[in-house]
């Protein structure tokens, strides 16, 4: 049976394998005796063009083997879109802050019940930055709350 | 008409005042700066000889500076990472940066990436360690000046293990190469340990590197100390030339050092030099860094600084030179 | 009879009162940040640093050594568990340990691989003492050529294990080699795919990496449809593993001591490549080859076993040569030089109190993990029980706080959750990520030891021939290669 989901797969690879090798032409491949920057992602470049070329062809044919289905994609893509943000704030709203909205999202998004969620995404972000900052070393950014203290 | 005049004088009132506070900001900030704890940025990963001198040397920073030195680690981009921050920081004095050669001159003077002296300025030296060239001791060579003969009568035989690009290793024997006129597989190894192992192992016939490192295979005999790209000879070593008195000018400092962000008031720089110094010349400083096999070589702000810009300009002819 | 003296030296050394505690100490602050992920060796090692200055170099050496094995233990733990490796060694314990977790065998999981290792950890210093100098010299023997054909074979071990389809695997195998090269070329130090952005020089942090593909792709996966979320089934029945078990892997955890003692003596991918190629043994061993992936115990045991032999091995290298193998050796090394020893080929000579008392401590040290261990093995599996919800934004929680450690910088948390929706991606259409992982982490390699065994001969290929070792690992990457080609022949000419 032939899946399109493959079939753009394969274009994927395919497509990632060309970028390199033209990037590595750019780059100058050099000789074996002096291999430039672009000498090994060449070679592989086109070694994955090859393969992706084959897989193309066997998903054609439809035998490019079983793949699991993709359930409802709501879920990870709002929390995917939580840690975009999350990555996107943490410098300036510091750690405390960006995590418990973090965890409240995550939460949220596994049908927790409120009265848990908010309790949850409240202690969490505190015990964490005090275990890892306070006792572990890492420095946490803090954010909003250097202003505060 | 006399609220005018009313307005006017205060106008001007507040315009000599906000000049005067300009003109006397400066050294009030002097006196008192620093009234916060200073950040000391070091842009390389935990554990190597930068973080440990810098760890060092700043224990003591509360002694002599009346505030604490915080270090911070920001590894990235051999270095890169680190010196863009600091010279993107306020001038204040409050943000400081480890220097050491690779980041602050080569790839800036190179590559034209990370920060050299266009964008910051220099605080102080703490100290360097030299190049040191070595060899396997079963070649047909003892001397440096043996070695050259020997290279110059077989080009491309003999096979240099470089401890990765721009290095410690590869930027001196690039510089003596390019002097000398000999010709050599210029391997790159991804590091001092992995280019030591394999001129160990028989692998490559030479190397470069420091004196901490080399010394004990130079006792066991594994290996042989050529020459030492200093202007001196290494005190460890004292039987071993340096490549001037060989007849080859090249020196490669690998310094650690201090700097802030360009345009930083000079009172501010004054003040942190003198109080490096004094760290440097604290007793358990010195023999920290004594244990670490190095010694204090303190240089002042216009001492390194001059020292610094000339070596910036030299690699950047170099690096011009070389990149065909 | 010098031998059995020397270490009996050792042992009274190691076994001081104070030198105890401190090997105690690195044992249980090792399983701790092992346990953690983010929190590496080398970072805790390098803030413990300082400690040490004021220590006596033995008791400094033994504490740090504590640590760094204490995390090989503590690492399968995260591994088992959540899927995620904490570090590089513990990517095929993920394979079947998390899902024998989820059949309900973790603790069998966990047991199996605290008792491995600690065999193979005892076998590892029973090598060391017996052999140290000998197998220096065997380390010294890899040049180029052999590492070349060594990190060439380990890759084709990480397709062959790919069961799904030899194929895919290549393909993943050739994306990571290729994401691999973003960074600084390793001869000119020029910036490749970088695009200008700093953050790319030093390509992708393993832990970064590790942490999106298996850590927060699980996550994903388990958050499209709360209905059908898959549930560890644990009962509390067989805590530690069964005899049946023991019967089945005893044989994998001595091979896999082995052969993880013999490459962990190189310096550089040692236990990594040790525990991809004890797992692609002991898959080629077995009767039923089939049920590898779905949590055969073996599985666990070889490879868990394999990076602990290796880690112990990896000290043969600083204490002989003076060369650190790996970054968390290279601190013990910074830790000795601030007392003004000097690891090196004089060390045994000049220090025999410390060589010989490292090694005693390595033994009471193995003996400490496992006590350690075993009883956490309760505590872990009953972890499993706390409502899936919690377990996530947890383990959410810790991968951001490991990332964001990695350079002190939210540029990681993108990176992790870049590989994060890469990894889901790639589960979704069935492509294995383990060939990926292990190409990104040893590509750089590859690419340097080929430029390397180029430049140095001058261009010609025949290098990797005309050396002994390095044709030999490359015929055995042929032949793993061409094994399942033979097998789907000869399923076609009997079916």
């Amino acid at each position: 049976m032939r899946k399109p989901g493959d079939i753009v797969v394969g274009l994927c690879f395919l497509a990632i394998g060309i970028a390199f090798t033209v990037g590595s032409v750019k780059l100058k491949i050099g000789v074996p005796t002096e291999p430039q920057a672009g000498f090994f992602p060449f070679i592989d470049g086109i070694i994955l063009i090859a393969l992706s070329a084959l897989f193309l062809f066997q998903a054609w044919r439809g035998r490019a083997g079983d793949s699991p289905a993709f359930g409802r994609v709501g879920g990870p893509a709002i929390v995917v879109l939580a840690l975009v943000l999350y990555v996107a704030t943490l410098e300036t709203l510091g750690y405390v802050i960006t995590t418990a909205i973090l965890s409240a999202v995550v939460l949220r998004v596994m049908e927790t019940k409120p009265g848990i969620l908010v309790l949850v995404s409240l202690i969490l972000p505190v015990v964490s930055y005090l275990l890892f900052d306070r006792l572990l070393g890492v420095t946490l950014p803090p954010g909003l709350m250097a202003a505060i203290f | 008409m006399r609220k005018s005049f009313f307005l006017t004088t205060m106008l001007a009132g507040l315009f000599i005042g906000l000049c005067s506070a300009g003109a006397l900001a400066p050294t009030a900030m002097a006196q008192e700066f620093p009234t916060k704890p200073v950040t000391l940025i070091i842009p390389v990963g935990a554990g190597g000889s930068h973080d440990l001198t810098a760890r060092a040397v700043t224990s003591v920073a509360s002694n002599y500076l009346g505030q604490p030195i915080i270090i911070q680690l920001k590894p990235g981009g051999g270095g890169a990472i680190g010196s863009e921050i600091v010279a993107k920081s306020a001038p204040d004095g409050y943000t400081l940066l480890f220097g050491g050669m690779g980041w602050s001159t080569t790839y800036p003077a190179v590559e034209g990436r990370s920060k050299g002296p266009d964008d910051l300025m220099a605080v102080c030296r703490i100290n360097y360690s030299p190049t040191i060239i070595a060899a396997r001791p079963n070649l047909p060579f003892k001397t440096f000046k043996e070695m050259l003969a020997y290279a110059k009568a077989n080009p491309d035989k003999l096979i240099y293990g470089n401890t990765g690009p721009w290095g410690q290793a590869d930027l001196p024997w690039k510089m003596i190469g390019k002097q000398t006129g000999i010709k050599t597989k210029n391997v790159p190894y991804d590091g001092g340990g992995p280019a030591l192992l394999a001129v160990l192992g028989g692998h490559a016939d030479m190397t470069g590197g420091l004196v901490t490192a080399l010394l004990p295979h130079f006792k066991s005999g594994k290996l042989r100390a050529l020459a030492v790209l200093d202007y001196k000879r290494e005190e460890k070593l004292p039987d071993v030339p340096t490549a001037k008195e060989e007849g080859v000018d090249v020196v490669n400092l690998m310094w650690r050092s201090v700097l802030a962000p360009k345009g930083t008031p000079r009172p501010v720089i004054d003040k942190l030099a003198l109080a490096f110094k004094k760290m440097t010349e604290d007793k358990s400083v010195v023999s920290m860094i004594k244990q670490f096999g190095d010694e204090i070589q303190y240089l002042g702000p216009d001492e390194f600084g001059k020292l610094w810009r000339e070596e910036f300009e030299m690699q950047k002819e170099l690096g011009k030179a070389l990149k065909k | 009879m010098g031998l059995f003296e020397n270490l009996a030296n050792g042992f009274v050394v190691a076994l001081s009162a104070s030198n105890l505690f401190y090997c105690a100490l690195g044992a249980i602050l090792g399983t701790a940040i092992g346990v953690l992920p983010g929190l590496g060796p080398p970072a805790t090692i390098a803030l413990l640093l300082p400690v040490t200055f004021r220590m006596e170099p033995v008791s400094a050496v033994i504490m740090l050594a504590g640590i760094f094995y204490g995390a090989m233990y503590g690492g399968s733990t995260t591994s088992i568990l959540l899927n995620i490796p904490g570090e590089a060694a513990s990517v095929v314990t993920c394979l079947d340990g998390y899902k024998m977790a989820r059949n309900g065998r973790a603790g069998a999981a966990l047991g199996i691989s605290a008792i491995g290792s600690f065999i193979a950890g005892t076998l590892g210093v029973l090598g060391v003492s017996l052999m140290a100098p000998t197998l220096a010299s065997f380390a010294l023997k890899f040049g180029p050529p052999e590492y070349c054909c060594l990190v060439f074979l380990g890759l084709m071990m990480a397709i062959y294990l790919s069961e799904e389809s030899v194929l895919k695997g290549l393909m993943m195998g050739a994306l990571g080699l290729l994401l691999g090269t973003v960074g600084l070329d390793p001869v000119d130090g020029i910036p490749r795919f970088t695009f200008g952005v700093n953050r790319l020089m030093d390509g992708v942090d393993f832990v970064v990496m590790a942490m999106g593909l298996f850590g927060i792709a699980e996550i994903l996966c388990n958050l499209e449809a709360p209905e059908n979320r898959e549930v560890f089934k644990t009962s509390l029945k067989g805590l530690l593993p069964t005899l049946e078990d023991w019967r089945q892997c005893w044989a994998s955890v001595l091979r896999g001591s082995v052969l993880g003692f013999f490459i962990g003596v190189l310096p550089g991918g040692g236990a990594i490549i040790s525990s991809f190629a004890s797992y692609a043994l002991e898959k080629r061993l077995s009767k039923h080859p089939e049920r590898f992936g779905k949590g055969a115990i073996e599985g666990v045991a070889a490879p868990e076993a394999a990076n602990n032999a290796a880690s112990t091995s990896s000290f043969i290298p600083l204490l002989t040569l003076g060369i650190p193998g790996n970054a968390s050796i290279a601190m013990i090394f910074v830790a000795l030089m601030i007392h003004g020893i000097r690891p090196g080929p004089l060390l045994l000579q000049e220090h025999p109190d410390l060589f010989w008392g490292v090694i005693a401590s390595m033994y009471i040290g193995n003996a400490l993990l496992l006590a350690l261990n075993l009883p956490l093995i309760n505590f872990w599996v009953r972890m499993l029980k706390v409502p899936y919800q919690y377990l996530a934004v947890i383990v959410v929680v810790v991968c951001v706080i490991g990332a964001y450690s990695v350079n002190n910088s939210a540029w990681d948390i993108g990176m992790m959750v870049f590989f994060g929706i890469l990894g889901y991606l790639l589960r979704k259409f069935a492509f294995p990520a383990s060939p990926f992982i292990l190409a990104m982490i040893l590509g750089p390699m590859l690419e340097k030891t080929l430029q390397q065994s180029l430049i140095a001969s001058g261009g010609d290929f025949m290098t990797f021939l005309n050396r002994p070792i390095s044709a030999s690992l490359l015929l055995a990457a042929g032949l793993l290669m061409l094994t399942p080609l033979a097998k789907s022949l000869w399923k076609k000419q009997k079916g």
